[in-house]
């Protein structure tokens, strides 16, 4: 039955996008089968690359999930002077197999290389059965000096013709950040929705140790792939819950001290921070409100964790649970309405959701699984990730509020820290154990890839919504 | 079961005894690892078996025993837990009655998770651990305002590792006073 639905899902998904590759959309029932796409190297130290090699982790084709569109990506022509570590292609290939809605051809099947359009011959593509075909190259621009024109041209094989075109100038700087923009248009013309390529994360990194020994915690941004991180934050204390505001210019965290913890606002481009004038105790779990003006946040005096709200221009407080057991972790629905938590006061931890107001009144969401928590909502509000316990472990789950249904779409069992992308096309969280590790996943759970981490073991992960 | 369950007890402070001195908790948790296995093996042997540990329980009210408990630290807990285990209460035990005869002598409650599940619950959970801890030593005679609870959730791991037996060792109260050191 779910199999079924899933297909029809699927396919109507996809029946109301662009016409474009539809022709050669077919539906594959593959069981166990493993697939990887080689993935950048990261100019981030010899230790790290090695690890690197596994960026790129499987692909967990569950039973009757359909594949993504073909689509071969054409390793881009010309040079550029700088040494860049990475080409355009790689960074437009992951990108897009990493939504789980491409299936990038790996190279060695390809028929030719073109790089313009006289040379693209739609027969030879379309006996590799790439639906789709993406050619550039990189030209010096006459005009500027140190400037490049990147022009791309995405085809259709099957209908025979150019899907789009375009050409930036750009100096070799912002290399990534159009490769990302190319993605998106390809991305943008098979799905009709927006994807979220050239968005930034944020993350929490501890040096790992026992007790005595002084750790050090820190917060770093990076662009969702991993690559340009810089560093927010260092502190010997550790860092909870950070996340972006709605507008990305700031971030709320927990430093947690001994006996108490606070919660600050930090200015992304200054670093200057505030704590925020709630009670003594802990105060934890920070979620910004869709308008960036409130914080829902939860907070402990003497033994008991609730949920407040704090108006950041009011500094004024509104309690919304009162109940002898744990209440943490809100999240904001996308309209502001609701808020979701967990809460253990049906013995294990499960999630809950109210109104964002005082004493409001709490409504079970059921969620599979013998304990559910560090639930937050889908960028439409239709769905809820969460770290769900089904029996094997901690692992990702997405909970459909009209389906009422819970797929788990990890496959390890130590996660923790799930979210949405800002567009909805991808899951990120953490997977904790000996070797932390970020680990993004396509909704449907198809395909799991590894983001590079500076250093350090990393905790926690939130994506800008942005 | 009433009588199995007390066995398993009366097993968990034998083998405390026998282990003497262990101060660091990897002995204390071999010990608990060994209760149900103990158990098992004496449920062909019957009830002879059970009056020898009566006469060792007996045996445990001496003064010597609740030196044995002191050295124990720290308490354990079941997975996503808060409950008291009846180990954990023995050990407390111990512990309230050497500060109900030492008045001026401060209390600390440490209250750690494993690294399962998220942080934000984990510090929650250490929170309600260390409370648990409180109450009980409370209802056992020692004042609040003698106690003092911290939770660092699962920031402070007693030990690395992501394992079940290291899983174990993480999930406690840390007990700390002046009469242990």
């Amino acid at each position: 039955m779910r199999k079924t639905l899933f297909c029809l899902l699927t396919l109507l998904g996809l029946s109301l996008n662009s016409n474009v590759a539809l022709s050669a959309i077919t539906i594959e029932i593959e069981e166990g089968v493993e697939r990887g796409v080689p993935i950048a190297n990261v100019p981030i130290g010899d230790e790290d690359k090695e690890d690197l090699q596994f960026s790129v982790i499987t692909i967990e084709i569950e039973e009757g999930v359909e594949r993504g569109v073909p689509i071969a990506i054409v390793p881009f022509g010309g040079e550029v002077k700088e040494d860049l570590q990475f080409s355009l292609e790689e960074v437009i290939r992951n990108d897009l197999y990493r939504t789980g809605k491409f299936d990038p051809i790996p190279i060695d099947q390809y028929p030719s290389h073109p790089t313009s359009s006289d040379s693209v011959v739609f027969s030879d593509w379309q006996l590799i059965e790439a639906d789709l075909v993406l050619i550039g190259r990189v030209e010096p621009d006459e005009a500027k000096p140190d400037h490049y024109r990147i022009i791309t041209r995405l085809y259709d094989s099957f209908e025979q013709k150019q899907v789009f075109g375009v050409q930036f100038i750009i100096s070799a700087d912002k290399f990534r950040q159009i490769a990302h923009r190319i993605a998106n248009s390809v991305f943008e013309k098979v799905t009709d929705q927006e994807s979220s390529f050239d968005t930034k994360i944020l993350y929490t990194t501890s040096n790992s140790n026992s007790n005595g020994g002084s750790a050090e915690h820190a917060l770093y941004i990076a662009d969702y792939d991993g690559y340009n991180p810089q560093t927010i934050l260092r502190t010997e204390r550790p860092i909870l819950s950070p996340v972006w505001s709605p507008d990305g210019t700031k971030i709320a965290y927990a430093e947690l001290f001994v006996g108490y913890s606070l919660i600050y606002i930090q200015e992304v481009a200054t670093g200057e921070r505030t704590s925020i004038a709630a009670p003594n105790g802990y105060n934890s779990a920070p979620s910004w409100s869709p308008d960036g003006e409130r914080l829902a946040f939860s907070h402990s005096n003497e033994g008991n964790f609730e949920i407040y709200i704090y108006s950041i221009d009011e500094q004024r407080l509104t309690q919304v649970t009162d109940h002898h057991q744990i209440d943490t972790e809100p999240s904001w629905r996308p309209d502001g309405k609701r808020l979701v938590f967990t809460s253990n006061r049906g013995i294990t931890p499960q999630i809950y959701e109210a109104p964002p107001r005082r004493k409001a009144r709490a409504k079970r969401v059921d969620i599979d699984g013998r304990s559910n928590s560090g639930a937050s909502y889908s960028p439409t509000g239709e769905q809820l990730v969460v770290i769900t316990d089904q029996g094997i472990g901690k692992q990702v789950g997405i909970y459909d509020f009209s389906a009422e249904t819970t797929r788990v779409i990890s496959s390890t069992t130590l996660d923790d820290s799930a979210k949405f992308s800002p567009h909805g096309d991808m899951v990120i969280h953490v997977v904790e154990g000996s070797k932390r590790y970020i680990k993004i996943l396509s909704p449907d759970g198809r395909v799991a890839t590894r983001v590079p981490v500076v250093e350090g073991q990393v905790k926690q992960v939130d994506w800008a919504s942005f | 079961m009433y009588a199995l369950v007390r066995f398993i007890a009366v097993i968990f402070v034998s083998l405390a005894f026998l282990s003497a001195c262990a101060k660091d908790p990897d002995s204390s948790m071999t010990a608990v690892d060994d209760a149900p296995e103990s158990s098992e093996a004496s449920d062909t042997s019957g009830s002879q078996d059970e009056s020898n540990l009566i006469e060792m329980e007996l045996a445990n009210q001496s003064g010597e025993e609740v030196e044995n408990l002191l050295a124990h630290t720290a308490v354990y807990f079941g997975f996503d837990e808060a409950t008291v285990t009846e180990r954990a209460r023995q050990i407390v035990k111990a512990h309230a009655e050497a500060l109900v005869a030492n008045p001026t002598v401060m209390l600390n409650l440490a209250g750690h998770a494993d690294e399962r599940g998220t942080h934000e619950y984990n510090l929650a959970l250490g929170e309600q651990r260390a409370n648990a801890i409180s109450a009980l030593f409370q209802e056992l005679g020692v004042e609040a305002s003698r106690i003092t609870t911290v939770s660092f959730g699962e920031e402070l791991p007693a030990v690395e590792g992501s394992d079940e037996e290291s899983w174990a060792l993480n999930r406690r109260v840390e007990i700390a006073h002046d009469l242990v050191q």
